[in-house]
């Protein structure tokens, strides 16, 4: 059978996506903790940092489920869903454009964090603003891991 | 760059020119994985093709170029006189984001609907149980 681009190392690569988005969801939910503790006026230095833990984490998430993504084109979608299963075919194409549309939010919650003042109420604006991409992100991020979770139950590479 | 200000509207154009982008879904090169090739939807190569890659590359792209614009334009402004916004217009321009995620992710849905609707092929099986 004819080898695929990262086909013999996409069980290593689909580990790491898996572990990557762990901590992209973990650093996700406490940034938001976070945001909405801020909005009542207290303030935790710990907020850029999960602020770049977050974008770091979902960028590797994307970056690694882009290199697995031709082994499980061909090896999932098209010898088994597109076939048997189309819903979860469309559950996958979901995941997929969803990670594309919430990859800027995600970096732009820590290019902007960078730069606010948490102590400067006329900074409280941004807050709300970084609190709505985090949430955005979130949302993308309990989706996809579901779905991702899911359609491994059905097959996996 | 120290002011939030430039940055939140060159990342609100970013997003804007990215979902636009996306949805419009322009043509864009295909990467065929069996074959190893790329092809554009005209002249389409054998074998099952991937999208996401042209598609998402194009739609960043296009985000790239023109979120950069916005950034040398609002940078240069910032030197002649400090650009701030109001707060009104930092909620306004959150909520517009916020829309135009919501309407990107419902154009995504409305788009993959023919998957859920498509009917399975039958299966046969080879032995009796």
């Amino acid at each position: 059978m004819q080898s695929l681009p990262f086909e013999p190392i996409s069980k290593a690569l689909l580990f790491l996506h898996l572990a990557a988005a762990f901590v992209a969801l973990g650093s996700c939910v406490h940034l938001l903790a976070r945001f909405t503790y801020a909005l009542r006026g207290a303030y935790f230095p710990q907020v850029k940092l999960h602020a770049r833990i977050l974008a770091i984490s979902y960028t590797v998430v994307f970056v690694l489920g882009g290199l697995i993504y031709p082994t499980f084109r061909i090896r999932v979608r098209h010898d088994y869903l597109d076939a048997a299963l189309p819903w979860a075919t469309g559950l996958f194409e979901i995941k997929e454009l969803g990670a594309s549309i919430a990859l800027i939010p995600a970096i732009g919650v820590w290019l902007l964090v960078r730069l606010i003042d948490f102590r400067a109420s006329e900074h409280r604006p941004y807050i709300f603003a970084c609190m709505i991409f985090a949430g955005a992100v979130l949302t993308v991020l309990v989706y996809n891991a579901w779905a991702g979770w899911y359609l491994g139950t059905l097959r996996s590479i | 760059m120290k002011n939030p200000a430039i940055i939140f509207v060159t990342l609100s154009v970013a997003i804007f020119v990215f979902c636009a982008a996306f949805l419009k879904n322009p043509p864009a090169p295909r990467f065929h994985p069996v074959e190893r090739v790329w092809s554009m939807p005209d002249n389409p190569s054998a074998g099952p093709a991937m999208g996401w890659y042209g598609r998402t590359g194009v739609a960043l792209g296009a985000a790239m170029v023109v979120s950069g614009i916005s950034l040398a334009v609002l940078s240069y402004v910032n030197r002649k006189k400090p650009f701030t916004l109001k707060a009104t217009s930092i909620y306004a321009l959150t909520a517009a984001i916020l829309l135009c995620l919501a309407v990107s992710m419902v154009g995504i849905v409305r788009e993959q609907r023919n998957w859920f609707t498509k009917k399975p092929a039958v299966h046969t099986p080879d032995h009796e149980y």
